[in-house]
């Protein structure tokens, strides 16, 4: 199965279902729902599961189906990219560093959408510095005892698993130079014995991120992803992840709701000049993104240079919705109606896009250091 | 041409810069530019990149539009340029000029218009401008006159190439100075405000590139126009940042800094500046109440 064989396969099995994938309901607790649904149907009909090595039950073939796959589901309005892409972001660490029997349990449960999966790596003094991280794994007789907190934990509340980023060197060992080589990975089971979750209220109304307390939580020594100290390597391989497949997927969600804008806006709302400079970034985005997608279908390694997807797609997102804020003023300010609290609440989401996933000052102090080779910051 | 024959007229040309710099229509003359441009398209990407990178100027765009209208390239025929009466160095020899807009000849003589350099902004870059009342005398069936559309697309494509190379150009000229210029103990590279303006720049420099690259892969009037709009966009962007970083050595005569944002600015002009074009892709986008379809995987 190529991407052209894919395409429209896929374009008709989506038109034919269009109703049994559209979302109904409003609120996070019915969109989790939802995507549960999509992926079931999608795994059921095969569509999920392309892209996937068979081991961890895929179909093989080419990463750019998924791409094709969330690119199309987003589109059409069928999913949430921020909820649907964390598979593309924890699915390839469990197939690079979980043993092959575990990766083979429970990929196809985050694939079916039997599970959701979270990623516990944020802490409440470890934001932008990740290496500094203290959440603390102590070597048991079984395997390890996990003591701490994390923080920004998204979908936490509905998660069945958690990849965990753990101390597993001494506690100073967070502030020496070496500090990136005492983290180690682990897969957890979130209703293990000792783990507390409070979902966190923010500003645009969807309790999507969380605080996940650890207390005396043991996990076994076969949930150990890679090796002990290596955990910093499973970060670095997880990002390239998340900044091509699942950034593609929010790309395409860019464009339908720039679609969507020039469609309710009334007229003499938008200025022209403005409508065509966010068309623009969107596009240069796309255009980079796919050659990002290339490169992984190439089996490339993707590193840095990442961080440029990253910064485009972040600044595109928020020069849409401050157009947005110009176009259906009336409606985010004010409205009442499901529609206009969606646009809303997409607004004030825009405002974190230079704030999550290593945020616009990271995304250029790597790009300074690492693509231009800038030298040590004083 | 495969890939290796492009690698190596890119060489070729290359060479040919390096021992024309003063005179790069001779060296594209001595690795026969034309020949190579009527057989395929692409080899305008090689030779606009190379303009871009190492602030040339040539009369290379004449043929590049001679070519997508269907007539045979050559030194002596020269274009004007839209919106401007202007051309490349080669509108001041030529024996025929001819007008993209209306795929027409202006004849000389009689009538002859009356020719100037057109310094301007960017008086290194050779431009020419034609002056006084001329008329167009239009070709009709004698010669095919392809849509305008794909004419001004092919030109796009040509300026915007050698638009993003400029502007990874001028990072390059920032760059090297950021960490060579030492102030308070440190590389000015060293301090964060720096290093940021620096990532901006190639964030805009990738921006323009993924353009370009997608405008070769995929020509279309569409994509051309975005590749011009965004390199345009990009190459003023990198402009801005690399004059800060630059700072004093880059507001001298001395340092080539100032001959690159000349010749960006005039480039952004031509075809459609990056102003105009987002202007008409906004304008068309709020007539159609939607968006065009998206750039496929």
């Amino acid at each position: 199965m190529d991407l052209a064989e894919f395409r429209p396969a896929l374009d008709a099995w989506l038109d034919e279902h269009a109703t049994a994938l559209t979302p109904s309901g409003h609120g996070l607790d019915a969109a989790m729902a939802h995507l549960s649904t999509v992926k079931r149907l999608a795994y059921d009909a095969g569509w999920m599961r392309w892209g996937w090595p068979e081991r961890v039950g895929g179909l093989g073939g080419s990463p750019l189906l998924r791409g094709y796959l969330g690119e199309a589901l987003t589109a059409r309005g069928f999913v949430e990219p921020g909820i649907y892409s964390l598979t593309e972001v924890l699915a390839p660490t469990m197939i690079d560093f979980a043993s092959p029997d575990l990766a083979a349990e429970m990929v196809p449960r985050l694939l079916r959408g039997d599970e959701t999966w979270c990623q516990g790596f944020s802490e409440p003094s470890t934001g932008s510095n990740l290496g500094s991280l203290a959440c603390k794994a102590v070597a048991t007789e079984t395997g390890w005892r996990v003591n701490g907190q994390k923080v920004w934990t998204s979908l936490a509340q509905y998660a069945q698993r958690c990849v965990l980023l753990t101390r597993t060197g001494t506690v100073e060992s967070a502030h020496s130079p070496d500090k990136h080589r005492h983290i180690t990975a682990l897969f957890v089971d979130m209703d293990s014995p000792g783990i507390t979750v409070r979902p966190i209220e923010t500003m645009h109304g969807a309790p999507e991120f969380c605080e996940v307390f650890f207390d005396d939580v043991d996990v076994p020594a076969g949930r150990t992803l890679g090796s002990e100290g290596q955990g910093w390597a499973v970060a670095m391989d997880l990002l390239p992840y998340e900044r091509s497949t699942a950034l593609w997927h929010r790309g395409a969600f860019l464009h339908r709701r720039l679609d969507d804008l020039l469609h309710e806006a009334p007229d003499g709302t938008l200025a022209a000049r403005e409508v065509g400079a966010v068309l623009e970034q969107i596009y240069a985005f796309r255009a980079r993104s796919r050659q990002t997608l290339h490169r992984l279908d190439r089996s490339e390694t993707l590193g840095p240079e990442t961080s440029l997807d990253k910064v485009m797609l972040a600044s595109a997102e928020q020069s849409l919705f401050d157009l947005v804020a110009d176009g259906l003023a009336d409606r985010v300010v004010f409205g009442d109606e499901d529609a206009d609290r969606v646009w809303r609440s997409e607004f004030l989401y825009s405002r974190a896009a230079t704030i999550y996933g290593g945020s616009a000052e990271i995304q250029r102090n790597i790009i300074a250091k690492r693509l231009l080779d800038l030298g040590a910051e004083s | 041409m495969d890939a290796a024959d492009l690698a190596a007229f890119t060489a070729a040309v290359r060479q040919a810069a390096e021992r024309h710099r003063d005179d790069f229509d001779k060296g594209l003359d001595a690795v026969g530019w034309r020949e190579a441009l009527v057989e395929d398209a692409v080899a305008a990407r090689a030779v606009f990149a190379l303009q871009g990178e190492l602030n040339l100027s040539s009369s290379a765009l004449d043929d590049v539009l001679l070519r997508a209208l269907g007539r045979t390239p050559s030194p002596d025929t020269a274009v004007l340029i839209a919106p401007y009466p202007i051309g490349t160095r080669r509108l001041a020899t030529a024996t025929q000029i001819v007008s993209i807009d209306e795929n027409g000849v202006i004849p000389i003589p009689p009538g002859a218009p009356t020719l100037r350099k057109a310094s301007g902004v960017d008086p290194y870059g050779g431009w020419v401008e034609l002056g006084g009342s001329f008329e167009i005398h239009v070709m009709g069936g004698c010669v095919p006159a392809p849509p305008r559309a794909a004419t001004l697309a092919a030109g796009r494509l040509a300026v915007a190439t050698e638009l993003a190379a400029a502007a990874r150009a001028m990072l390059d000229l920032a760059r090297d100075h950021a960490v060579n210029r030492v102030q308070f103990g440190r590389p000015i590279a060293a301090f964060q405000a720096v290093r940021h303006r620096l990532a901006d720049s190639l964030v805009a420099v990738a921006s323009a590139e993924a353009a370009v690259d997608t405008g070769w892969e995929e020509t279309s009037p569409y994509t051309a126009a975005m590749a011009k709009a965004i390199a345009g966009r990009s190459a003023r962007t990198v402009a801005r940042h690399a004059q800060q970083v630059l700072a004093g050595m880059g507001f001298t005569d001395e340092h080539p800094f100032h001959r690159y944002l000349r010749r960006v600015l005039v480039l952004d002009q031509l075809l459609g500046s990056s102003t105009e074009i987002s202007t008409n892709l906004g304008e068309a986008a709020i007539r159609a109440g939607g968006v065009p379809a998206m750039l496929p995987l």
